[in-house]
């Protein structure tokens, strides 16, 4: 005899997900995984391509995340957790990539990235990462919301084109287009700031 | 470039900027949503249009269609040619329930079409015949001299009768009601032509 039972879906916001770490019940990563685990999964694939990677990544990104909350209090909870899930998972990466080369979303974006912005002339000493990192900051803030969209999703998230494709509702081509001119965009931003790369 | 530094580098910008992907997720997501539930009121609204549409056509049309029965579309003429019907779009009358109707049907319009309708309306069956369907009028025929020749003469009548004679049988039908089939009878027969009769008389026989 089979009995039916009846799942309640409940949609809790990320404010109670906050409050709940906060409070420190183990419920809260239930709920992140829930609301955000397929999402979080994702994004660990399209780095590293490897599936028992990405769900210890997951794991590991859940623990950072009781280990930051508190103190921390996120303005944006997803923004927040994407953010420890990506350094967990590029940290993985680099090690991987110390040894071989894997076939992700991020290693074909980031040969995108580096064929358009490749240069004999090396990188100066003293740009650091972090730097940089706010040219670009400075290059995104400039573009149109799309270009921002697809520049994120594509470069930091990791996404696949057509994902991006779909959730802005345009098509794939449109997609590709935008990005070689963000490329271009910012391989002449990047020039004008002093960075030759 | 060495692709570690470009991978922390993108690692390295502002959250704001992560934060307002987020948000344009949410609201793409959103607006989805939003599409999409507009698309099904959208493709819903034009269904139940059509639907619609067929329904109001169906009754239309039903009002015009010709009828199926066995009418007959000629007759055979005085001088032994057949002469064919023209069709028509006549009221025939019904009894429902307590009620008389009435519905347009085209068909080849003689008086023993008109009954053979009416009878399939009402649920009469075969076994009920029109016998003889008669009008006459108070007019007169009569012969003048004129000239040493013999001339025919006909005064125009005032008042109309129509005379129905049809099968004692439809007596053995209980379920009916008789008034009102006998009402919806009379107005069949006479109501498709131009005469206004003075009295109308149902027979059985």
């Amino acid at each position: 005899m089979t009995k039916n039972i009846e799942v309640e879906q409940t949609t809790i916001t990320d404010q109670q997900i906050i409050e709940m770490y906060w409070l420190r019940e183990e419920r809260a990563i239930q709920e992140t995984d829930i609301k955000y685990g397929k999402f979080l999964l994702r994004m660990a694939y399209n780095i590293l391509h490897d599936q028992c990677d990405c769900e210890e990544c997951q794991n590991d990104t859940y623990l950072g995340i009781w280990n930051t909350i508190p103190p921390t209090r996120p303005a944006v909870f997803p923004a927040f957790i994407t953010q420890i899930m990506r350094n967990i998972a590029i940290n993985r990466y680099k090690e991987k990539t110390s040894k071989k080369r894997i076939p992700s979303e991020l290693q074909i974006s980031m040969d995108d990235l580096n064929y358009a912005l490749h240069s004999d002339i090396s990188v100066e000493k003293e740009y650091e990462a972090n730097e940089i990192g706010k040219i670009i900051s400075e290059y995104i803030r400039g573009l149109s919301d799309r270009k921002q969209y697809i520049f994120v999703g594509r470069f930091y998230i990791a996404d696949k084109i057509e994902n991006i494709a779909d959730e802005l509702g345009i098509s794939i081509s449109s997609v590709y287009k935008e990005i070689e001119k963000i490329k271009q965009g910012l391989k002449i931003h990047l020039e004008r700031n002093g960075v030759y790369l | 470039m060495n692709k570690n530094l470009m991978v922390d580098c993108i690692s390295n910008i502002d959250d704001d900027i992560v934060q307002k992907y987020f948000y344009m997720r949410q609201k793409s997501k959103e607006n989805h949503f939003k599409q999409n539930k507009l698309v099904v009121i959208k493709w819903s609204s034009i269904v139940a249009a059509c639907l619609i549409l067929v329904f109001v056509c169906t009754f239309i049309v039903q009002q015009y269609i010709p009828i199926k029965y066995e009418l007959n579309y000629s007759y055979i003429g005085a001088n032994g040619q057949e002469i064919y019907i023209p069709d028509s779009n006549v009221w025939v009358y019904y009894v429902d329930g307590t009620n008389v109707k009435k519905e347009r049907v085209t068909l080849p319009c003689s008086t023993e079409n008109i009954f053979i309708t009416w009878k399939h309306l009402n649920g009469i069956g075969d076994d009920v015949e029109l016998l003889e369907c008669k009008i006459t009028s108070n007019g007169n025929e009569y012969v003048t001299d004129f000239i040493g020749k013999e001339v025919v003469n006909y005064d125009q009548g005032d008042y109309f009768l129509f005379d129905i004679t049809i099968s004692e049988k439809l007596k053995e039908y209980d379920n009916v009601n008789y008034e009102k089939l006998i009402l919806s009878l009379k107005k069949s027969m006479t109501e498709f032509s131009n005469i206004e009769f003075d009295e109308i008389n149902v027979y059985f026989k």
